[in-house]
């Protein structure tokens, strides 16, 4: 029955935005509590996936237009230096494997000797960093490899430098990767020499820090810290990066420790992520 | 041109803008918030005729997107298109300097919606990286104004 003029009615027909804006407020902070604790964000991220795929592709297209190109126009003196190169390096390489290899087996028996459990087993997938480098006003890595190739949340992501990040989204075909040096990163540690495990974050400036160290340890500007393998995401032995300044903190107990990272962002292309076997 | 299309136009435009790095700017704080600088000037122009809740439902999408806090660019748009309501019930906005005062007011108002919204997972703030999203952000804001004045005239 349609109410007459007279009637009162809870919901006129005005254009008065103020009821809309309420509810709206209303939903949206329910959305974005549930995100922030629930996580939804990343579920429907994943479904929705395909609606990223156009934009990532056009993104790279004249990177990838301008890669063929120079694929296609390389001369054959160019060609034949750069495989003379590889062939050097693949010598290098091979010498350096033939020590280690022989280094592992001798590991491997202390280790077995001493009754050690292995924690150093791990396969690893190659990928390449593509385009974005930027996404509404904040810095991210991408990779182009996803879910489709086995890539999971989680997973840490080195180079030949060092440790460069970890997964912290997965779509079908690529794959998002927080940098150390971002401020939500934490990664447990220890010195080259073994001496003392660290929790070592990212200060979201180019470097991370370790931001209490007792004052009485012994330490030097210069002293390389890796990954410690406790916690079992990370195996241990990834180089994270060297100290370049100690500063004390005020109660004088404790220094301040800045570490510059082996693996800036722009300088690498090719990154492999790891798959940890966590009961190798 | 149909101005839906324009809109679509721009928002793609913008998707695009907001997805490469700018030569010669290395900070990323120097790199404005694309969307909130288009939909404040498409607000505050009233250059498509739609409703709060349609631009609620645009938040959403770019959120999808863009986003890192889903329901964030929502609530930001439904402020700023409640904030323009208010002015536009008080304020005429004619002259160029309080047309520029209402874009930038508009456009601070949004900022500071995502700045106090990102605090629920960003750990801490940069005042200073803020300082110079704002100043560019309003910047782009204009631009964008000016090219959909452009546009309308056009029309």
């Amino acid at each position: 029955m349609k109410p007459s003029k007279k009637e009162l009615r809870l919901f006129n027909s005005d254009q008065s935005p103020v009821f809309g804006f309420i509810i709206l407020i209303l939903i949206s902070l329910t959305l974005m509590g549930l995100d922030s604790r629930k996580k939804i964000h990343q579920e429907i991220k994943q479904k929705s996936d395909y609606l990223s795929i156009p934009i990532t592709y056009t993104i790279n297209l004249p990177k990838n237009v301008s890669e063929s190109l120079q694929t296609i126009f390389k001369s054959k003196s160019q060609l034949l230096e750069e495989n003379l190169k590889l062939e050097n390096n693949i010598i290098d390489l091979s010498i350096k494997n033939q020590r280690l290899i022989f280094i592992e087996q001798e590991n491997l028996q202390l280790r077995k000797s001493l009754g050690i459990v292995n924690n150093l087993g791990f396969d690893s997938i190659g990928a390449e960093i593509i385009l974005p480098k930027v996404k509404n006003g904040k810095e991210i890595i991408m990779i182009n490899k996803g879910l489709d190739h086995g890539i999971k949340i989680g997973q840490p992501v080195i180079n030949n430098i060092g440790l460069i990040g970890q997964i912290i989204f997965s779509g079908k075909n690529y794959s998002k990767i927080n940098p150390i040096t971002s401020k939500k990163y934490i990664v447990p540690a220890i010195f080259e020499k073994a001496t003392d495990n660290v929790i070592v974050r990212g200060n979201g400036n180019k470097y991370l820090e370790i931001t209490m160290f007792p004052a009485h340890r012994k330490i030097k500007i210069g002293d390389v810290i890796m990954t410690s393998g406790i916690g079992s995401i990370y195996p241990k032995g990834i180089k994270i990066g060297k100290i370049i300044k100690i500063t004390p903190k005020a109660n004088n107990q404790f220094n301040h420790l800045l570490i510059s990272p082996y693996s800036a962002p722009r300088t690498y292309t090719q990154v492999r992520i790891l798959i940890v076997n966590k009961h190798d | 041109m149909n101005r839906f299309l324009i809109g679509l136009l721009l928002f793609l435009f913008t998707l695009f803008l907001s997805h490469i790095h700018v030569p010669l700017i290395s900070s990323i704080g120097l790199i404005p918030d694309y969307f909130l600088a288009l939909f404040t000037a498409l607000i505050a122009t009233r250059f498509i005729n739609i409703n709060i809740y349609i631009y609620f439902l645009i938040g959403l999408i770019i959120d999808l997107l863009v986003g890192e806090l889903i329901g964030q660019y929502g609530l930001v748009f439904i402020i700023i298109y409640f904030t323009n309501f208010l002015l536009n019930k008080s304020f005429l906005f004619k002259s160029p300097i309080m047309l520029v005062s209402q874009h930038i007011f508009l456009a601070t108002i949004g900022l500071l919606v995502l700045l106090i919204s990102s605090l629920s997972y960003d750990l801490s703030m940069n005042l200073n990286l803020f300082f110079m999203k704002w100043i560019v952000t309003c910047l782009v804001c204009l631009l964008f104004h000016e090219l959909i004045q452009h546009l309308s005239k056009k029309k």
